[in-house]
């Protein structure tokens, strides 16, 4: 095997070799893999990046959202008149549902004053919209539309009207990113809507699969159970659909069970969310906008 | 006269050769940042990686591997992948594309396509090795498909570079 660079006699050759370019660049490719993440440097030289580039991916965003209006545009009558049909059941079970909420926050009202309980206080900080995925290992990831300049920092909470989405890992000027709830390393405390029972749902890496931890093997849990947030972290609101319990194992050999869940909220085919800022104690914090989903946001 | 300035024996003059490979890696990228769901670009091939392959194994090409190296860390930024991964993976695949060029340029079709799969499946288990340290738990399946996939679209790729190389070299003359 003779590389094109080397056909030259050894004598006339200048520059150094393929092969030692090849292993400076897998050098460089350790150092920066080895910085990424925890350094300062090479965060700075992320978000440098991720800023210039940021228009370009925004711009390819333009087309594909031109062809979905288009595709919307051109959508049949009757599937329109079924759907709102659909949302008119729904939205009358919602009314049904929001009578008996409106009773329940009252007396979760009064409990809490009675235990002398101060109410959390969650400020939806800002309504943001994806503009990249992440893929290959960092599938479970994705790029935001806004940064530091509108206030979003790491460790907030991102939501959407269906459930919890994920955190922000790191937040640069103009965006920030993302790890979903499935993402390898999130930890997500949590507890089941039936019993009442805590736990904490981990990542796994995979799309839509999370599984519940330290769940002793005979503790009472059913595929179906709802898991909502528990707010004993600070960065989601208490009460927040999470996931549902799909598949519960039981070893033997172990004290623990294996609960499988899939996410309450998804990001495929949602564009926009919110983020959530913890509740600070002591603080009051300033109006935010309510989060309202966009006319062209999935139900 | 300059030898750099000579034209190749496809007739290729550099500098026109130049644009032609940084228009081609600059479409390349733009597709590969366009998002058509999670399913289907699970299923999409790696574009820039095959267009960084195709012109390091042509002779005289201006492309080389600090050109895979920085295509490979923009494409890093823009995918969330860890930095120097995806630069890593594309340098070393630039590389193995100019020591093989000689015999992808005298290989059969099917030795061709077995030369392209073996240098992704090398880029590939690099990045899975990495994911290894980093993530734990890779999925083994999609490091697969991606060199697979891409052998399947190196033929097409292949006939678009050609074309793109010829109707520029047309136009420049």
């Amino acid at each position: 095997m003779q590389p094109v660079a080397n056909r030259e006699p050894a004598l006339f050759r200048r520059g150094i070799s393929p092969g030692s370019k090849c292993l400076l660049g897998l050098l460089f490719s350790s150092l920066l893999l080895v910085l990424d993440g925890g350094n300062h440097w090479s965060a700075a030289l992320r978000n440098n990046l991720e800023h210039l580039i940021a228009p370009l991916i925004i711009a390819l965003e333009l087309p594909g959202e031109a062809a979905r209006e288009i595709g919307r545009g051109l959508s049949a009558q009757g599937e329109l008149l079924r759907q709102i049909a659909r949302l008119q059941r729904e939205n009358d079970d919602l009314r049904t549902t929001a009578r008996s909420l409106d009773i329940l926050q009252r007396e979760n009202d009064e409990l809490r004053a009675v235990a002398g309980l101060r109410a959390e206080r969650f400020a939806l900080r800002h309504t943001v919209q994806l503009i990249q995925r992440g893929r290959g290992i960092a599938s479970q990831r994705f790029l935001i539309d806004a940064g530091t300049r509108k206030g979003i920092r790491a460790g907030m909470g991102v939501v959407h009207p269906e459930g919890v989405v994920g955190q922000v890992t790191a937040a640069g000027e103009t965006t920030a990113d993302v790890a979903l709830v499935t993402d390898t390393g999130q930890n997500t405390p949590v507890e089941l809507v039936r019993t009442g029972l805590r736990g904490v749902l981990v990542g796994e890496g995979l799309p839509n699969r999370a599984s519940l931890r330290f769940i002793a093997s005979n503790a009472d849990v059913q595929p179906g159970d709802q898991l909502v947030t528990s707010g004993l972290d600070g960065v989601y609101p208490a009460g927040m659909p999470v996931a549902t319990v799909i598949s519960v194992r039981s070893d033997a050999q172990s004290d623990f069970a294996k609960v499988i869940c899939k996410p309450a909220a998804s990001i495929d085919g949602r564009r926009h969310f919110a983020v959530v800022e913890p509740a600070l104690e002591g603080s009051n914090p300033a109006p935010a906008p309510p989060f309202e989903p966009p006319a062209d946001a999935h139900p | 006269m300059n030898r750099s300035s000579l034209p190749d024996r496809r007739g290729n003059r550099p500098m026109a050769q130049t644009r032609v490979v940084l228009l081609s890696l600059a479409l390349a990228v733009t597709l590969d940042l366009i998002s058509f769901g999670s399913t289907l670009d699970i299923l999409r091939p790696d574009l820039a990686l095959l267009v960084v392959l195709y012109w390091s194994t042509r002779s005289r090409s201006p492309a080389n591997i600090g050109t895979g190296w920085c295509i490979g860390l923009l494409r890093d930024v823009a995918t969330l992948t860890p930095l120097g991964l995806n630069a890593g993976v594309y340098g070393l695949t630039a590389w193995i594309g100019i020591a093989l060029s000689k015999r992808l340029e005298t290989a059969p079709f099917s030795g061709q396509l077995l030369l392209v799969l073996l240098t992704l499946l090398a880029g590939s288990m690099l990045s899975w090795g990495v994911g290894l340290l980093i993530d734990g738990s890779p999925s083994p399946q999609t490091h697969l498909a991606g060199p697979l996939i891409g052998m399947l679209c190196w033929p097409l790729v292949g006939l678009l570079m050609r074309n793109l190389s010829m109707r520029r070299r047309r136009s420049d003359r």
